[in-house]
């Protein structure tokens, strides 16, 4: 974790969420420090994705969807009922597991993230599409391309292009949902080592049942068991020497 | 590609059968060889020409509110509410009935009753006929939205009524053309019974019980072809609309 001079970006206090009459998340504490990757890791179903969903309200759409506790973004409560869920989603960026182009065109694709923020200037949206093809490392294999469907790029560039499409929003959070569970294993490191660039202008959030992978790209973990965090420190301290027995049976392969 | 092939195919159709039906309007029905004239008032078929023609704003009407309804249902009501509960149920009876009953109803109030009930009775009888099956169809195509397609655009910061126009009604489009489609067959179909049954009991004596209006056969092929293009619609491929049209 950073160092105590520095403020936390994100404060969760007292997390607790239901979907319907199930509880999903039980008593999150969790304090997220900027320009690091913080990693949440967990057995399927422990509350990862509900969790980071909270974090960009995505979570509004569930008609069921109930919680109770806090979550500060830059010191003012996200849910407060002043603050538009649009603006949170624009500075909490989310990428999924399955890539979902959204326009016609490679390059619309991504200045559409860039348009809903008022930009309509055809040189400025230029420099954004280029600027943000290039952070996702896509720009050398689109920029010939830029007219072209989305739908002839690979799943891998595809996921790439979501990531463009996210940091065309200038967000200063992105969310990372299991980015790599429809890519091959070759395709990995790639997306790893993008996350690793984006990391010195953006806080990144992991979220990952592959416990080897958040070990790599993150700096901070945390273990989510059944709804609960179970711990909740340096990648090395959680991968190395665990606190609880828990942690220790899901990172050496017993639990999970 | 195909889908919007089969979308002008069947609004050329819809086209043509209207600027027929407006066109005949003045000499097709009741030519000397289209119906004995001796059994048919000439004024009062005309008058129900009129009626059924001046439904058309009404069908128009009752389609486009219902679309609208529907994603305002679908989409800005919780699932849970009882509202909603309500609005559905009522929907999924009225879709329910078959077409046959509201084209007894519109065959009692257009020619049994047609002097003594108003513009807004019959109104009313074609928002039956439409509107629920409208309603249905876009409230299933709106749900079908791959829910993915949401998320992603909402993760972007997009207001929802900018979703919803910009990508869940493009996404859903075909599963709505489909209920408009098959509305607009039903109307069509009845009032070509309408019609039908008009001539029918005009001409009871008439040994020839096919010696029907040209405009009832305008409505009556319309409504096929709308009906194919719903099939289309729902089932993409020929064969399976073959198939089905033939069982």
């Amino acid at each position: 974790m950073q160092s105590q001079e520095a403020q936390p970006i994100l404060s969760i206090e007292r997390l607790n969420v239901w979907y319907g009459k199930k509880q999903i998340l039980k008593d999150l504490t969790i304090d997220i420090y900027p320009k690091q990757v913080t990693a949440f890791i967990g057995p399927s179903k422990c509350g990862k994705t509900a969790f980071v969903r909270c974090l960009n309200r995505l979570n509004d759409m569930q008609h069921d969807f109930r919680y109770k506790g806090n979550i500060h973004f830059d010191g003012k409560d996200i849910n407060d009922p002043k603050t538009k869920s649009t603006d949170i989603a624009q500075k909490i960026g989310m990428i999924f597991p399955k890539p979902i182009p959204l326009q016609r065109s490679i390059y619309e694709d991504v200045a559409y993230s860039a348009r809903i923020r008022g930009i309509k200037q055809p040189e400025r949206l230029g420099h954004i599409v280029e600027r943000s093809l290039s952070s996702a490392q896509l720009w050398d294999e689109a920029a010939e391309n830029l007219d072209a469907s989305p739908r002839i790029l690979s799943i891998s560039q595809q996921q790439r292009l979501c990531i463009a499409r996210a940091l065309a929003a200038n967000p200063e959070i992105i969310i990372f949902d299991e980015p790599c569970e429809q890519l091959d294993a070759a395709e990995t490191p790639k997306l790893e080592a993008i996350i690793q660039n984006l990391k010195n202008d953006y806080t990144i959030i992991f979220v990952t049942n592959k416990r080897r992978q958040a070990a790599r790209v993150s700096d901070v973990a945390g273990f989510l068991y059944s709804g609960e965090l179970v711990e909740y420190g340096q990648t090395e301290q959680i991968f190395t020497n665990p606190k609880d027995e828990r942690t220790e049976n899901y990172v050496t392969g017993r639990l999970g | 590609m195909s889908s919007l092939f089969f979308h002008c195919l069947t609004f050329t159709a819809l086209l043509l059968a209207l600027f027929l039906i407006l066109d005949n309007r003045h000499d097709s029905a009741l030519e000397e060889n289209d119906l004995t004239t001796q059994e048919i008032s000439t004024d009062s078929f005309y008058d129900l020409q009129e009626k059924i023609n001046s439904m058309l704003p009404i069908l128009i009407g009752s389609i486009l509110i219902g679309i609208v309804f529907a994603v305002l249902l679908q989409e800005w009501l919780a699932r849970e509410s009882w509202t909603y509960r309500i609005f559905d149920f009522i929907m999924v009876i009225l879709a329910g009935i078959p077409s046959v009953f509201y084209g007894l109803i519109c065959i009692y109030y257009f020619i049994f009753k047609s002097g003594r009930v108003s513009y807004l009775t019959h109104s009313l009888t074609v928002v039956l006929l439409t509107m629920p099956i409208t309603i249905q169809s876009t409230q299933y195509a709106v749900k079908s939205v791959d829910v993915s397609i949401r998320e992603a655009v909402y993760a972007l910061g997009v207001k929802k009524s900018r979703a919803i126009t910009q990508h869940v009604i493009p996404h859903a489009f075909s599963g709505i053309m489909s209920g408009v489609y098959t509305a607009v067959s039903r109307s069509f179909f009845v009032a070509g019974l309408i019609l039908v049954t008009f001539a029918w009991i005009q001409t009871a004596h008439s040994r020839d019980p096919f010696n029907i209006p040209k405009n009832a056969y305008v409505f009556l092929i319309a409504a096929l072809l709308c009906s194919l293009g719903a099939s289309f619609l729902n089932r993409k491929t020929v064969p399976n609309v073959l198939s089905s049209f033939v069982l």
